[in-house]
């Protein structure tokens, strides 16, 4: 009797809800009654093979327990059917995306060296940056004679600069970058190129569109002359190094600090973009001195 | 087997020659042009006459420079010269070069460093020093300066603004104090001789960022001459960090949208098409 009424139970239960209760021992038995749900009944036994065998007391408390196992096989069925695809999903998005960055850095490139321009053409860069012309006056009593007037303009021959020159400021404890996008700028609080200390000049490595002024600022080298146009008079420097740095390691004290002759430091962007930033993240430092 | 031990070796040593051009013209051609830094010469003893002063790089760096005539209390400007050691020799003003030098000294320049090759002391123990100038940023809002002993007339003596803020203490003659970071501004420096004697009066505006170096000498009329040389100089505030000047248009667009979108597409077809194919095979 009990077993009948377990069968009964199973039968309903499977058609319901097509997983097997707590009672899925007895259910070679009630075979008979699967006809009605036969789609199911494979899962059935092989998920709960050990389950003990429900004692006669089962009957009334079996509908209950059927319906919790219900949902864990139900994902479990979900999650396997779902694998494969996902699995196939995940891999074909990882080839594509990779593959992709990968070809587009490639095309990139050979564009993006800008560097051969200038060595195509000219030779060697003259050299000795700017030590045997600075002994021509007598260092003894010389009194340093200062450019009047405010720099208007620079010329940098060897890389096709010729920009007039904005004032900058310090804005925030920082320096301003120029406004536009196609002139230099000079540090106006601070040393005026050709006075005695560091002269600053900043401008732009491009725009949004495409090149600024200060583009090609990478190709100077020790040796190569610079022009800074002072109320009608030019003052020449001489390049004698560049370096590269890190923003977040930016030399205050070699950049900006005291000098004992007149010097000039140029100031430009490069090293990696950042894109979220929308920023460069080094800035090139070209020093000069006069001469 | 088919390449004979000799000619393997002949290339090796080859490969070896080669490299060690590539490397030296890789190297030296920077390292030789990195390099500069800065000497200035003195003449600050009191008794010793006007001297010719001959500078000459051990290296020929150089070419070899005189300055004729430097009498005591001159001190030049600085002169910015390669890395490498020098000699800096004194003769006695119109000396010819091939005589012996009264006195000589070596100066190493190191990159971006700076020095002093001041002739010291009394004739009779005259000597030529190099000092070392720290021409380092101070902190921010700040001056350097520091005191060159060159009085005999006062062996010792103190410096301090007429406000009493001491600069130095107890300079004895023929030393240099080391900087000492003061306020920048205007200042009446005092000069003391602490074994009694006529105090000196200096007025000079120190700049912020700058570095000074006074130079006490001995005066014709018997007192002292305060004289304020300017080491480094600089002007404005000090900018922080370095400046933004680009806008990344010459720099290639990010690819990782688009990678984004492609990978997003991949996933969705390829997701779709394995759910169908298996609903195809079900099905049969």
């Amino acid at each position: 009797m009990p077993d009948r009424a377990d069968a009964a139970a199973d039968y309903v239960a499977v058609g319901v809800a097509s997983v097997p209760g707590a009672l899925s021992w007895p259910r070679r038995r009630a075979s008979v009654c699967v006809r009605a749900a036969p789609v199911e009944t494979a899962p059935v036994r092989e998920v709960f093979p050990l389950r003990a065998p429900a004692p006669g007391s089962g009957s009334s408390g079996t509908a209950e327990p059927r319906e919790k196992p219900d949902h864990p096989v139900r994902n479990r069925g979900l999650w396997r059917r779902a694998a494969l695809p996902a699995l196939a999903a995940a891999l074909a998005a990882f080839v594509v995306g990779t593959t992709y960055v990968a070809v587009a850095n490639r095309t990139d490139r050979p564009e993006a060296g800008p560097d051969l321009g200038r060595w195509a053409a000219t030779g060697q860069p003259a050299e000795g940056a700017g030590t045997a012309g600075r002994a021509a006056g007598d260092p003894f009593g010389s009194a340093s004679v200062d450019a009047p007037g405010e720099p208007t303009r620079i010329r940098i021959k060897t890389i096709g600069v010729d920009s007039p020159l904005e004032t900058l400021h310090v804005v925030k404890g920082t320096l301003e970058p120029p406004h536009r996008f196609d002139r230099a700028g000079w540090y106006a609080d601070g040393t005026a190129p050709g006075d005695t200390g560091p002269a600053v000049i900043a401008g732009h490595v491009d725009s949004k569109a495409g090149p600024a002024v200060f583009y090609r600022l990478r190709e100077l080298v020790p040796g190569d002359k610079l022009e800074v146009l002072r109320g009608g008079t030019v003052v020449t420097f001489t390049v004698t190094r560049t370096a590269w740095y890190p923003k977040t390691a930016f030399p205050t004290g070699a950049v900006y600090g005291p000098t004992p002759d007149r010097q000039l430091r140029l100031i430009t962007c490069g090293g990696v973009f950042n894109h979220a930033l929308r920023s460069y993240r080094d800035n090139l430092v070209v020093y000069a001195v006069a001469g | 087997m088919f390449i004979r031990t000799p000619h393997v070796r002949r290339l090796s040593s080859a490969a070896a020659v080669l490299a060690a051009v590539a490397v030296s013209t890789l190297f030296a051609a920077p390292a030789r042009a990195a390099g500069d830094g800065y000497v200035r010469l003195a003449h600050l003893s009191p008794d010793t006459p006007a001297v010719d002063v001959y500078l000459r790089s051990t290296t020929n760096a150089i070419k070899p420079q005189t300055f004729k005539g430097v009498g005591y209390g001159a001190m030049s400007d600085y002169l910015r010269l390669p890395t490498g050691t020098y000699q800096v020799a004194m003769r006695k003003a119109g000396a010819p070069a091939s005589t012996k030098p009264v006195i000589t000294t070596q100066v190493g320049v190191q990159t971006g460093g700076a020095y002093t090759v001041a002739g010291v002391g009394r004739f009779a123990d005259l000597g030529l020093r190099v000092l070392t100038d720290d021409l380092k940023l101070p902190d921010p809002g700040k001056s350097k300066v520091r005191i060159i002993q060159a009085s005999v007339k006062a062996p010792v003596l103190n410096v301090a603004g007429k406000n009493g803020k001491t600069i130095a203490d107890g300079v004895p003659f023929a030393t240099t104090t080391a900087y000492r970071e003061v306020n920048p501004g205007k200042w009446s420096v005092q000069v003391v001789p602490t074994g009694g004697g006529k105090t000196s009066v200096l007025p000079c505006t120190l700049g912020a960022g700058s570095v000074y170096s006074l130079v006490v000498l001995d005066d014709k009329a018997g007192g002292l001459k305060p004289e304020l040389h300017v080491d480094a100089e600089r002007q404005g505030t000090v900018p922080l960090g370095g400046v933004a000047t680009g806008d990344g248009g010459t720099q290639p667009a990010s690819p990782m949208p688009t990678a984004l979108l492609l990978a997003s597409l991949a996933a969705v077809v390829t997701g779709g098409l394995v759910v169908l194919l298996r609903r195809r095979l079900r099905a049969v």
